[in-house]
């Protein structure tokens, strides 16, 4: 037993010496410390003054390749934000996205939220998910939603919009709940 | 069955593969270690000032521990991180699971596909985990044991009288 626990040490400690010498010596390496910024959502306030058309398609055909923004697999990832930032893109006309079912929608939604259930989207091939976000501006800021608190309806749906070429999609993850209880515009 | 366990033959091919794939997964985590720090950080089960830390040594331990267990040093200590990481990640995706979390946990084989894990998916490389730790532990058991030598069994049948 000494003999396995000192082989593992021996491991542990061969791992950690290296692995803190490579980090220091690789461009790519991490800070000791997760940097604030990378744990912090979007910024809560918006700095450019903007005017949004969701229905605006016009430009629909530019291309993504030039898209600084792109990852890996080639799309844009929807970034979180809370509710002060939801609330002023909400004032700028944003595309408010419901991906509950339609009997949740229905009960309540955030004023102007279109409804896009989740699991019917997800069910269905790329092309036929291309064809029902067709009409809406895929530069134009999207904020995807659900319930909140444990739904994650909001995040699948807006990864799901955001790889159809979607450059702009938002996650407000707090939710219905939280945009209601904050007194902000509901329509039944 | 401890003949067939502890074969030199299938105590190779068991750490050749357990140990392949943890070299693998290290190395994907190694080429981009911020990547792999927000992957630990969707998991949202570590205080955030440990997860670069553990981004930055966890690659490490299963670099050596694969390697070590191909090589066949330290079989023993190498082959029990590897169970014991396996029984971490079996947990958490397990936790990540019944909470229903998105996470890009770079935790087996199908961590290759870099799309976010489905609930389906997940499911695949808890399943996929277990069948290493049943690999990794016939590893663990068996790799100092010999079969039962020609000897033994004469040995044994003279003791019950046969010979």
């Amino acid at each position: 037993m000494v003999k396995i626990l000192k082989q593992i040490l021996i491991i542990l400690i061969l791992s950690i010496i290296v692995g803190f010498v490579v980090n220091a010596i690789n461009p790519k390496g991490v800070p000791l410390v997760m940097e604030i910024k990378d744990i912090k959502e979007k910024s809560d306030t918006l700095k450019v003054n903007f005017v949004n058309d969701p229905y605006d398609t016009t430009q629909n055909n530019t291309s993504l390749m030039q898209n600084p923004n792109l990852n890996k697999q080639g799309f844009v990832e929807p970034q979180n934000i809370k509710l002060n930032l939801a609330k002023q893109l909400f004032d700028r006309k944003a595309l408010f996205i419901d991906g509950r079912l339609p009997q949740d929608y229905s009960t309540g939604r955030i004023k102007g939220a279109i409804n896009i259930p989740y699991e019917e989207f997800h069910k269905k091939t790329k092309e036929e998910r291309a064809e029902m976000m067709k009409g809406y501006n895929k530069h134009g800021i999207i904020v995807c939603y659900c319930l909140g608190g444990d739904c994650e309806m909001s995040i699948d749906l807006a990864y799901d919009i955001a790889k159809l070429g979607f450059t702009s999609v938002n996650i407000y993850s707090e939710g219905y709940k939280v945009w209601e209880n904050a007194g902000y515009p509901v329509e039944k | 069955m401890r003949d067939f366990l502890s074969n030199k033959y299938l105590q190779f091919i068991l750490r050749l593969i357990i140990g392949g794939m943890f070299i693998y997964v290290a190395y994907n985590k190694l080429i981009n270690p911020e990547e792999f720090a927000k992957a630990i950080k969707n998991y949202d089960m570590l205080p955030f000032w440990i997860i670069n830390i553990m981004a930055i040594i966890l690659p490490y331990i299963e670099l050596f521990s694969g390697l070590f267990l191909i090589l066949g040093i330290y079989k023993k200590g190498s082959s029990a991180i590897i169970g014991i990481s396996l029984v971490i990640f079996i947990i958490a995706l397990t936790i990540a699971y019944a909470r229903g979390l998105n996470i890009d946990c770079g935790c087996g084989f199908s961590s290759l596909i870099q799309e976010k894990a489905s609930k389906d998916e997940l499911i695949i490389r808890i399943i996929e985990d277990i069948f290493m730790l049943i690999g990794i532990a016939v590893v663990y058991m068996f790799c100092d044991k010999k079969g039962i030598e020609p000897e033994e069994i004469k040995e044994k049948q003279i003791i019950k009288g046969e010979i």
